[in-house]
């Protein structure tokens, strides 16, 4: 296995996106990503991997992988569409690693890219339900909110977590996101404008839910010697997890509280880095309701089974805190077009350890870690990402 | 093959062949599943053992009781659920010790708790054979 870095990241501006096509969007992020390199050209790269989820359903355009090529004018010798539903993006991160870390290319594209507002709000659901189990669970009006909210149900009655305390995790996310450039929504919120706002699913109200968006993200990954001669300060992956569990629906989940996949996903990667959840300075999670935050702190290591509201109270989940989770504000604030969302982590948590975060910096952070998940919270995959010395 | 009800967020309910047997014994009024000889009751039903790659599962009466294993009171959701809304879906942990994820009716939300103990009622849903939880 040979090292592997990344030397340019790049994002497009979040949101309702209906001034450009899918296409156009997906080299938006292309564009910022090259241009953050010196001198990388599409024709340079080797391997493509696209992450999208259901451009089918958003935009009524199957084969986006190939759309990339044209747009771009590139003739990768390796080329995919990863869909893993919302964990597209960290699923294309680790096949692109797999790519570089093997010696199959020198040098791999990662975008992620979802168009989602191009459909009426009640169809964007619809479309988002399809990653529930048709039968067994969607039929009986499973939907993704009501799955989390049945997950937070649960965590209440073996841990104890009130309202306010998952609100605090909205609260901080929007503060994030006011800072970033780039997010949906810009602006800060109260507990109570949490507690106020409807009721989607109990006890998950509107504004613990992360958003419908469009947007693109983009990362490119060579060989860690290599990285030099493409950034000043190259970030290197130094560990990659990714777990499923045996199981579809929550049917066969061995825990609705511990999620055994992010458990065995954060171990390989943690092993892989040789490092410990104490280790890390940031890090990037998927926090597409505020309950899935609170056990991906504890899952991820950063305080034991059953404290996260007591880390959520202790503050240091903010910047400037022990332990800084969705400096860019998160899926809640900053937007979750599902298939660009992995890849936007890898790239917040790249400026970040470069130093670029700007009004959201954490300070002096060298290390970092990303975490993405899919349907029922049964498949996760992990990165951690550290500064080349 | 059933005609689909349309508009809802899935396209293919039937033909499932290898668990037919779940549906005709549903359209008996009996709520069954599959159990392997090594692994236990499986759900959903399958002919093959998930854990353990078996095919020798066989068809079991479930009892139809258990408790609330976790819950939610949903008030928002795609227009295919309109009329249901808001509607209570639970997981429920079946006394055979399986996680069944279905609707409660007959119940208000603020009187359920977790353990609160329920049956499973075998009625229609979207014109399909189907069922929900009711307090037992």
């Amino acid at each position: 296995m040979r090292p592997v870095s990344v030397v340019g990241v790049g994002l497009t501006q979040w949101g309702k996106r209906n001034d450009v096509s899918l296409g156009e969007l997906i080299v938006e992020s292309a564009e910022h990503a090259f241009k953050d390199t010196k001198g990388l050209e599409p024709k340079d790269i080797e391997a493509l991997y696209l992450a999208n989820a259901q451009s089918e359903r958003f935009t009524e355009q199957a084969h986006p992988a190939n759309l990339v090529a044209e747009f771009l004018g590139m003739s990768p010798k390796v080329a995919s569409r990863i869909e893993m539903a919302c964990a597209s993006g960290g699923a294309a991160i680790r096949n692109a690693f797999f790519a570089i870390t093997s010696g199959q290319a020198d040098s791999a594209l990662v975008i992620g890219v979802e168009k989602m507002c191009n459909v009426p709000s009640p169809e964007a659901m619809r479309n988002l339900c399809l990653v529930e189990d048709l039968t067994w669970e969607s039929f009986h009006g499973m939907i993704p909110p009501s799955g989390f909210a049945l997950i937070a149900s649960r965590y209440m009655h073996e841990y104890g977590v009130t309202q306010e305390q998952l609100a605090k995790i909205a609260v901080k996310n929007h503060k994030n996101g006011s800072k970033n450039p780039i997010a949906q929504f810009r602006k800060e919120i109260t507990i109570e404008t949490v507690l106020e706002s409807p009721m989607i699913a109990h006890p998950l109200n509107l504004f613990d839910c992360s958003p419908i968006s469009d947007g693109s993200a983009a990362a490119i990954l060579v060989p860690a010697k290599e990285a030099r001669k493409y950034n000043d300060t190259p970030v290197d992956v130094i560990g990659s997890g990714q777990f499923m569990e045996p199981s579809f629906n929550c049917s066969n989940m061995q825990s609705l509280t511990t999620w055994r996949a992010l458990v065995n996903a954060a171990n390989n990667a943690y092993s892989m880095a040789k490092l410990k959840p104490k280790d890390m300075d940031l890090a990037e999670t998927h926090d597409c309701f505020t309950i899935a935050e609170l056990i991906e702190y504890e899952d991820l290591g950063f305080c034991k089974k059953g404290e996260g509201p007591k880390l959520v109270d202790s503050g240091d989940t903010e910047i400037g805190g022990r332990i800084p989770v969705n400096p860019s504000g998160g899926l809640k604030s900053k937007g979750h077009p599902v298939g660009a969302t992995g890849v936007a982590q890898i790239a917040e948590v790249t400026e970040q350890l470069r130093g670029e975060g700007g009004p959201r910096q954490v300070d002096g952070a060298t290390t970092g870690i990303t975490q993405n998940l899919s349907g029922f919270a049964t498949h996760h995959v992990v990165h951690i990402l550290r500064r080349q010395n | 093959m059933t005609e689909q009800p349309t508009d809802l967020p899935y396209t293919l309910v039937y033909p499932q062949t290898q668990i037919k047997q779940f549906w005709d014994n549903l359209a008996q009024n009996k709520f069954t599943t599959t159990k392997c000889p090594k692994c236990g009751v499986l759900w959903p039903p399958k002919s093959t053992c998930p854990n353990c790659g078996d095919k020798a599962a066989e068809w079991i009466d479930l009892k139809g009781t258990g408790e609330i294993y976790a819950k939610t009171l949903v008030g928002a959701a795609p227009p295919a659920y309109k009329e249901l809304l808001p509607y209570i879906l639970a997981v429920g942990k079946l006394d055979e010790g399986i996680l069944v994820v279905a609707r409660v009716e007959k119940a208000k939300y603020e009187d359920l708790k977790i353990g609160t103990p329920i049956k499973i009622e075998i009625k229609k849903s979207f014109g399909l054979d189907s069922y929900v939880f009711i307090p037992a």
